[in-house]
């Protein structure tokens, strides 16, 4: 990939230039007839003034573009969201980490800190992803408070950051998914294998050895009544949690732009732009006519009302 | 090589370096079409780039929290636009790219200009070309100036060769070889062991293709609708619901048509109807209710794609049922099967005789009348029982207007036998009459796409290295001993889908060679006996001296 990099030259110009500005604008100064008095003073304090200001311009509009503007409130709005974002992300991962962890254990152990740990950290990222989804349609409504180009760029950063948030909650969603799909086929292994014993009654050889192990079996059940429970209550809050996040994902899909189509080219949309410009520029233009008209109108209605009361005036005399 | 990757590394060390927070891009007209052929706006949005200006727009506001990333060509009006701009700038921080070679006293304007010192950088980026396809390129030109920087974006410092009987492309290749001297030191690439070749060809050299009828979808698709920077207008389709009144056809994010851009028309129902049916069995039925909770899980985890899949499907169920409506309504298969014979057989009795046939069809549009006109003109011009002026008497009767009936003279002379250097028709050497013969004998396999654009022979002997130097000299005392590896074609006038079509194939078939086809537009009939003629007398006269970093 060839490029070029100009930057230098350009940076000696602009010098060049700026020093050439203010030679000039210390000329200009000397030669000013009213600076009678000490001139080498007043050359030093035009030397400051220049050094301070970047060179005489004429021109008050440049000089108000000097002073930089605040940017909008919103601006902080979508560093908070990114930065939640960021978050979000980092904490899936260590969600992704537990759950494997959590996974290769063994599961007759009563290892319900690991179980809390996921529990938490799931209900805090589905806490995160409201908070930026209601952080994301509060943005929305600033629309009201900005110009019509401001309005585009928020448009433009609102859809971004749905975007970014729909393939997040996918992905977590996935991960969910998945976790609840291991533990449900670890549960129906577990539950088959334990609960096999009891209904196998019938052969008597098989009898035998049922009863052999039935209460080892019931002590073996009591034990695993208490490990399923757990199981599908933990399986009931993941899904508790995939339904939360789908309210999101139809609030963020209608947000975001479709890809594919011609919405999404940025040909397109700097042309609507060009058109809308046009189209205010055109509005303005209407409407000053229309206030011109509404100008001439009156004048010809004062005229008009002038001319019957010196008609009045006239008759009155007449008659008089 | 890919000419879109190149574009797109442009465009993203572009906005990368200029770190980060909110940006927006400046950019002109032309400039606007190359970024949005190659990057959609969505993958764009992700990189911190939230508005999209024109830098000739007026009435912009100022908004000091964004960094401005200017993508210009460096043209008078753009560098009187940036003036005005850095005077009274508008955004915090400015990067400046051209998108080709400025000169000094520009900068020097521009450097004099910003008394804010807002310009953080000034590059010279060389993206200059429209990347329609990753081996095919065009410059999306209507006027004389030819700059291409190509070469620079594919880093390759080539051998010239151009072609012979046409001036236009000897005094190209000089201005070329002119520029790569003198800026010999953005030229300082790595040498390979073969060095790549740039071929200059001229499109008065082969007028044919650009008037025959195409049967590959995104060769057809051009032909009847037009296909302009990847965008498809579909207003004037009778029916046309309102989200598809212009629809994007991109090989980059659409799968389906990637799969099926050089496929027949025929290969391209059959993939219609198995991606109908593939959509239908993913559609949610309706007397599925969505009660347990799997059940909506699966249906809102499927949904992204669902949806984009649904969007796919539709347009492109649009776009080939208009196609069918325009083939059937102009009874195309039978105006390119006459067309294919002119262009590829050699009996002149019954040319002539479809010919007539179809003229006095009262269902022939005026485009293809015209067209087929053109094409037994072009064929045979020299015959001794040649029925031009008969099928002109034809065409008037069947009241084709005065300017078309013109270009069937204008043709002739632009891509006639006094002009054409390569044997477009009539081979003369043993060995092509005996390929002829031979072809003649097998039949063909199929009666619509039996041409083969002369690039292919001309691509074909290149590659052998059985070029012949008299038709197609060196520029400059060296030439490649070798085979070439990495071949840069160029045609002024204009290529077409087809010839991308032949290019495409060749660098399938075969693996140790790559091959970039450019143009200075891409043609279709409707542009090709307009254009040509205009911008071949154009080109003649004024070609740019600032050229070709291709």
């Amino acid at each position: 990939m060839a490029t070029r990099r100009l930057t230098d030259a350009f940076l000696l110009m602009r010098n060049n230039a700026i020093q050439n500005r203010q030679i000039l604008a210390e000329q200009v100064s000397t030669l000013d007839p009213r600076r009678t008095l000490n001139t080498r003073s007043n050359a030093a304090l035009a030397d400051d003034r220049m050094a301070l200001v970047s060179g005489i311009s004429l021109d008050p509009e440049a000089a108000i573009g000097v002073t930089k503007r605040l940017p909008p409130k919103w601006v902080e709005g979508v560093d908070e969201i990114q930065y939640e974002i960021t978050r979000i992300r980092q904490k899936m991962k260590e969600l992704a980490s537990l759950h494997d962890k959590h996974m290769n254990r063994p599961t007759l152990d009563d290892s319900s800190e690991e179980e809390h740990a996921i529990e938490i950290t799931t209900q805090e990222i589905t806490q995160m992803f409201h908070r930026c989804q209601r952080a994301v349609t509060g943005l929305q409504t600033q629309s009201r408070h900005c110009t019509e180009q401001e309005n585009r760029l928020l448009t433009n950063v609102v859809s971004s950051l749905a975007q970014s948030l729909q393939e997040l909650s996918i992905n977590f969603r996935h991960t969910q998914s998945s976790y609840l799909k291991r533990m449900k086929n670890r549960e129906e292994r577990s539950k088959h294998f334990f609960d096999s014993g009891p209904l196998v009654e019938e052969d008597e050889d098989i009898a035998l050895y049922d009863r052999g192990f039935t209460d080892h079996q019931l002590v073996l059940v009591q034990q695993n009544t208490v490990v399923v429970e757990e199981r599908e209550r933990e399986i009931r809050q993941i899904v508790q949690s995939i339904s939360d996040l789908n309210e999101i994902f139809r609030d963020l899909a209608g947000m975001v732009v479709e890809q594919g189509t011609v919405l999404d080219r940025i040909d397109f949309n700097v042309e609507q732009a060009c058109v809308k410009t046009d189209e205010g520029l055109q509005q303005l233009q209407k409407a000053e006519q229309y206030q011109k008209k509404n100008r001439k109108m009156l004048v010809i209605l004062i005229l008009f009302v002038i001319v019957v009361v010196l008609i009045l005036v006239l008759f009155g005399t007449k008659f008089r | 090589m890919n000419v879109t990757l190149a574009v797109k590394q442009y465009i993203s060390k572009m906005i990368e370096s200029s770190g980060p927070g909110m940006k927006v891009l400046l950019m002109d007209k032309e400039t606007t079409s190359i970024v949005s052929v190659v990057y959609t706006q969505s993958e764009i949005l992700q990189k911190e780039v939230y508005l999209f200006e024109r830098i000739d727009s007026q009435n912009r506001d100022n908004m000091k929290h964004l960094k401005a990333i200017c993508f210009l060509r460096p043209t008078k009006e753009n560098v009187e636009h940036l003036i005005q701009e850095l005077r009274r700038p508008k955004y915090s921080v400015y990067f400046i790219y051209f998108s080709n070679v400025i000169s000094k006293s520009e900068i020097k304007a521009l450097a004099e200009a910003d008394e804010q010192e807002v310009v953080a950088e000034v590059q010279e980026f060389y993206g200059d070309f429209i990347a329609v396809n990753p081996h095919l390129f065009s410059l999306n030109l209507q006027g004389a100036h030819c700059e291409f920087f190509l070469l620079l974006a594919l880093k390759k410092c080539p051998m010239i060769r151009y072609q012979l009987s046409s001036d236009m492309s000897k005094r190209l290749a000089e201005s070329v070889k002119q520029i790569i001297t003198k800026e010999y030191e953005l030229f300082d690439f790595r040498k390979t062991e073969v060095p790549p070749l740039l071929l200059i060809l001229d499109r008065s050299d082969d007028a044919i293709t650009p008037l025959l009828n195409q049967w590959t979808y995104q060769a057809m698709v051009h032909e009847l609708l037009g296909l302009n920077n990847n965008r498809i207008d579909l207003s004037r389709v009778p029916g046309i619901s309102k989200d598809l009144r212009e629809v994007v056809l991109s090989a980059e994010n659409d799968e389906f048509y990637a799969n099926n851009l050089y496929l027949n028309f025929g290969e391209i129902g059959t993939n219609i109807k198995n991606l109908m049916e593939d959509f239908q069995k993913k559609k949610p039925k309706d007397k599925q209710k969505l009660e347990s909770i799997s059940d909506m899980k699966a249906f809102v985890d499927n949904y992204p794609q669902f949806k984009k899949m649904s969007g796919t499907v539709s347009k492109h169920v649009t776009v080939v049922g208009e196609l069918s409506r325009l083939v059937s309504e102009r009874q195309l298969m039978e105006v390119s099967e006459v067309e294919q014979e002119l262009a590829c057989q050699n009996d002149h009795s019954s040319a002539q005789q479809n010919v007539r046939r179809l003229l006095q069809n009262p269902r022939l549009s005026e485009t293809d009348a015209v067209r087929l006109v053109m094409l037994y003109a072009l064929r045979y011009e020299k015959h001794s029982s040649s029925i031009l002026p008969s099928l002109m008497e034809e065409l008037s009767r069947k009241g084709v207007s005065e300017r078309h009936r013109k270009m069937v003279q204008s043709v002739v002379e632009y891509g006639g036998k006094r002009v054409r250097g390569s044997e477009l028709i009539a081979p003369t050497d043993a060995v092509a009459i005996t390929k002829q013969f031979f072809k003649g004998l097998k039949g063909v396999e199929n009666v619509y796409t039996q041409h083969q654009p002369l690039l292919h022979d001309t691509l074909d002997q290149l590659i052998k290295g059985r070029l012949k130097d008299s038709q197609f000299p060196y520029l400059g005392p060296s030439s490649l001993r070798d085979r070439p590896q990495d071949i840069i074609v160029f045609i002024i006038g204009g290529a077409t889908y087809e010839e991308a079509l032949t290019v495409y194939n060749l660098n399938r078939t075969m693996p140790g060679v790559r091959i970039v086809l450019g143009g200075t537009a891409i043609h279709n009939t409707k542009r090709s006996p307009l254009c040509l003629i205009q911008e071949g007398s154009r080109l003649q006269s004024d070609i740019s001296p600032r050229m070709a970093f291709m």
